[in-house]
């Protein structure tokens, strides 16, 4: 009698667990049997944007995960640029799923963002990969207007990803409102960026908030990939990103990455990888044969260069530009 | 002073238009004085023909105290002439105005029979002669001097005029007393222009209990959209612009406008952006005692091909229309206009310049905003771009190592920066070529620098001014322009 009274307990507790799991889409594992649900429609929504380092996407538990809310936050307005550029190097990830990189984005600025931290600017962001044309920018007077349009572009399948630009501490801005936008994003299966500036850790309905803060960008090399690569002295390479996992629902929180981006690759790696890489291309260009290298020539006469293998971080205008003052 | 206006009271104590104040004063010193106010008045007649809307969507201004109605077609859903004239002029009792109408086949013939007739009058076709002969000849719209002439020539009434031979009147007093009396019998055309453009289509309600929740009103307007919906099939065409107006009980009118970015049709769309519309009008919209009018008008309309629906495209409670988000955006955030001249939705667009400033501008996404517009912006830049710029460069307190090097340590908003790395120059010259040149056509001359400090954020700095002589005597400024990712 004893047990079977457990039985039914059991049961229940177990149905009330999955209906949790499900309510909060927590990783399969937890929702234990509850594999077979997410066919169909719903397939889409567990899609993840993986970043290309191995470390934090072990972290993620693959990935940033697409549908639904990601919080982005940086400490002050000054940090708004590496945000900013966190925001557009994740949005032009070479690893994004189609729709991601070639659908508009929305870039909402709730008011005062953009006095504070500047306009996006299309030539910069189109440095760092993400395509001008994409961006719809719109800047509401009124913070529930912001919310608003947050909110019924996140229901647009039309739209890449919303992002909502945000300035401080709001007033009229919680768990509720973070939850509502989550749950839209989730619905259609499209991110939805919380970017703020100068915020407090408040409660949140996001799975995952990152804290960006600026770090030291890569060594500027020219030459990259043959035996005579060096750095520029002075020269600023690709941007630095410190990129603290401050709450993960699908892993641990707490550890602070230290990643690069490659513009050119549309990856992001950290020193670590660009030391293998560099060792294996200096093992491959010594078997490399000359072709040419005309600018380069009194640099020395074994230069071997190989022009058809695509090379990282390769001297971009920019370098040259910096190598030259 | 004098007087511009009186009412019945002051007319039976024997003042009139035009007599000095000081003299009205004297004779009745319990007068009360409101001094004239052009402005208001206009803004009077303007509603009053607002709320005439609601008979007919044709009205015509007839500055300063008068307003033509173009009831065509109308008299028949207000129980005939009669029963529309004694209706217009019962409810303008009712709002408090003291106001004559008269109905004739033409608007001169209206004109005079509301002014000089003892009542309200309704004058049949080809009746006009008869009906204006006693009034006098004011009745035809002539201007003062003109009156005054045809005064001296024994001319006094409307009966007078079609007597005398035309010719000498023509060439004495003008064409314009002759046409004003032809278009008054109807012998020449005479249109009445209308105040708002004429809808395509429209669809009105008129309500025996007057409603004043929201939840009514857009109940209504779905109502209307699907009446609407079925002449923009037969015509194979869809709403552009579509005018949502509210009539309250005590005159005042509402007028709410949408644009679409391409046709709608579908009721529920058409609801949804007045949704938008209504939630950001807000508090304004004041029902009052209720509104007893509404009307759906398509202001604006397009081509609209019916093409076929399929079962592939997933709608799994999402909207999947970019185009309906930014024509709700606009509905809510834009100003009441009918056509999106000002989208709230800005894109980027590359202008032709080397200026940071000018390089890029916002443009209102409503212009062709699908597909994506291809420019020459996809390409990267091939000098250092920040990912954000200041709208306006802020001043920064620079120390550099040589005048004109790199800067080393900068104050940036009250807080110090060492920098570590820097990039630069680019100097970035004024654009003395282009057509809106500044007066000196030699404006300073910017060095860039793309800075990295200490945490590695990462600043673009410039340098405005020359040192030395080549710089005039006036010693460089330092600014941060943006910030890089």
């Amino acid at each position: 009698m004893a047990s079977a009274q457990r039985a039914t307990a059991r049961a229940t507790l177990l149905s009330l667990r999955r209906q949790i799991a499900s309510i909060e889409k927590a990783p399969p594992a937890l929702a234990e049997g509850g594999r077979g649900w997410s066919d169909g429609p719903e397939a889409g929504r567990d899609t993840v944007l993986a970043t290309g380092v191995a470390d934090f996407d072990r972290e993620l538990n693959g990935g940033i995960a697409l549908a639904g809310l990601t919080e982005i936050h940086a400490r002050a307005a000054r940090d708004a640029g590496t945000a900013s550029g966190f925001v557009a190097a994740l949005l032009s990830l070479a690893a994004a799923p189609g729709f991601l990189s070639g659908l508009p984005v929305l870039w909402i600025g709730a008011r005062g963002a953009f006095a504070e931290a500047g306009l996006p600017h299309g030539r910069g962001l189109c440095a760092l990969g993400l395509a001008p044309e994409r961006l719809l920018l719109v800047e509401p007077k009124r913070l529930c207007d912001a919310l608003w349009v947050a909110e019924e572009a996140a229901r647009t399948r039309g739209l890449a990803a919303t992002v909502l630009d945000m300035r401080g501490a709001a007033p009229g801005f919680g768990l509720r409102e973070t939850q509502r936008l989550h749950r839209r994003g989730q619905a259609s299966g499209r991110p939805v960026l919380l970017l703020r500036q100068s915020a407090e850790a408040d409660a949140t309905a996001a799975p995952l908030r990152l804290v960006l803060a600026p770090a030291p960008s890569a060594p500027a090399m020219v030459l990259a990939g043959t035996p005579h690569a060096r750095a520029v002295p002075g020269g600023i390479g690709p941007p630095g990103f410190a990129v603290t996992i401050e709450k993960n629902k699908a892993g641990p929180a707490g550890r602070t990455h230290l990643l690069h981006w490659n513009s050119h690759e549309r990856i992001f790696f950290t020193e670590r990888d660009e030391r293998r890489r560099d060792r294996r291309d200096a093992a491959a260009g010594e078997r490399g044969t000359l072709v040419a290298f005309p600018g380069a020539a009194h640099l020395g006469a074994d230069l071997s260069a190989s022009f058809d293998r695509p090379h990282r971080a390769g001297p971009s205008r920019q370098d040259m530009a910096a190598d030259g003052s | 002073m004098r007087i511009a206006g009186l009412d019945a009271a002051a007319e039976a104590r024997g003042l009139r238009r035009g007599q000095g104040l000081a003299d009205a004063r004297a004779a009745h010193p319990d007068l009360d004085i409101v001094p004239a106010d052009a402005e208001a008045d206009r803004r009077l007649l303007t509603a009053l023909a607002d709320w005439c809307d609601r008979y007919t969507p044709l009205v015509a201004l007839d500055a300063p105290d008068g307003l033509f109605l173009d009831i065509t077609g109308c008299a028949h859903l207000f129980g005939g002439e009669q029963g529309l004239l004694a209706d217009l002029l019962a409810r303008l009792f009712e709002q408090g105005f003291t106001a004559c109408a008269s109905v004739a086949a033409t608007p001169g013939a209206a004109w005079a029979a509301a002014r000089f007739a003892d009542g309200p009058l309704i004058v049949e076709p080809g009746a006009e002669a008869p009906v204006l002969g006693p009034f006098p000849l004011a009745a035809l719209r002539l201007d003062g001097e003109t009156l005054a002439g045809l005064a001296k020539v024994g001319l006094k009434t409307v009966r007078q005029l079609p007597e005398a031979p035309r010719a000498p009147l023509a060439r004495r007093f003008g064409r314009q007393c002759l046409l004003r009396l032809d278009q008054a019998l109807g012998a020449v055309e005479e249109a009445i222009s209308p105040r708002l453009p004429v809808p395509m289509l429209s669809a009105e309600r008129r309500l025996a209990e007057p409603v004043g929740r929201i939840e009514d009103v857009e109940q209504l307007l779905l109502a209307l959209a699907m009446r609407l919906q079925g002449g923009l099939e037969r015509r194979g065409a869809g709403a552009r612009a579509l005018e949502y107006a509210l009539f309250r009980v005590d005159g005042v009118v509402y007028r709410l406008c949408v644009g679409a970015s391409r046709p709608v049709r579908d009721p529920e769309t058409v609801v949804k952006l007045f949704r938008e519309r209504l939630a950001s009008v807000g508090d304004e919209l004041d029902a009052g005692f209720g509104f007893d009018v509404v009307r759906l008008s398509v202001l604006a309309d397009g081509a609209m091909d019916d093409g076929q629906g399929d079962f592939s495209d997933g709608t799994d409670g999402g909207d999947p229309d970019l185009a309906i988000l930014l024509d709700r955006i606009a509905a809510r955030l834009g100003a009441n206009a009918p056509v999106d001249a000002r989208h709230p939705v800005s894109r980027l667009q590359a202008v032709e310049s080397h200026e940071p400033e000018r390089a890029e501008e916002l443009r209102p996404a409503s212009q062709d905003r699908s597909p994506l517009p291809a420019n020459n912006m996809s390409l990267p830049p091939a000098v250092p771009r920040p990912a954000r710029l200041l709208a306006r460069p802020e001043p920064v307190e620079v120390v550099a190592g040589v005048p004109e090097g790199p800067p080393q340590h900068f104050r940036w908003r009250r807080a110090h920066y060492r920098v570590t790395r820097a990039e630069g120059p680019e100097r970035i010259a004024g654009e003395w070529w282009g057509h809106e040149a500044p007066e000196d056509l030699h404006p300073a001359p910017r060095d860039y620098y793309r800075v990295e400090d200490e945490d590695g954020r990462r600043y673009w700095l410039f340098r405005r001014g020359l040192y030395g002589a080549a710089g005039g005597g006036v010693a460089p400024e330092w600014f941060l322009h943006g910030m890089f990712a």
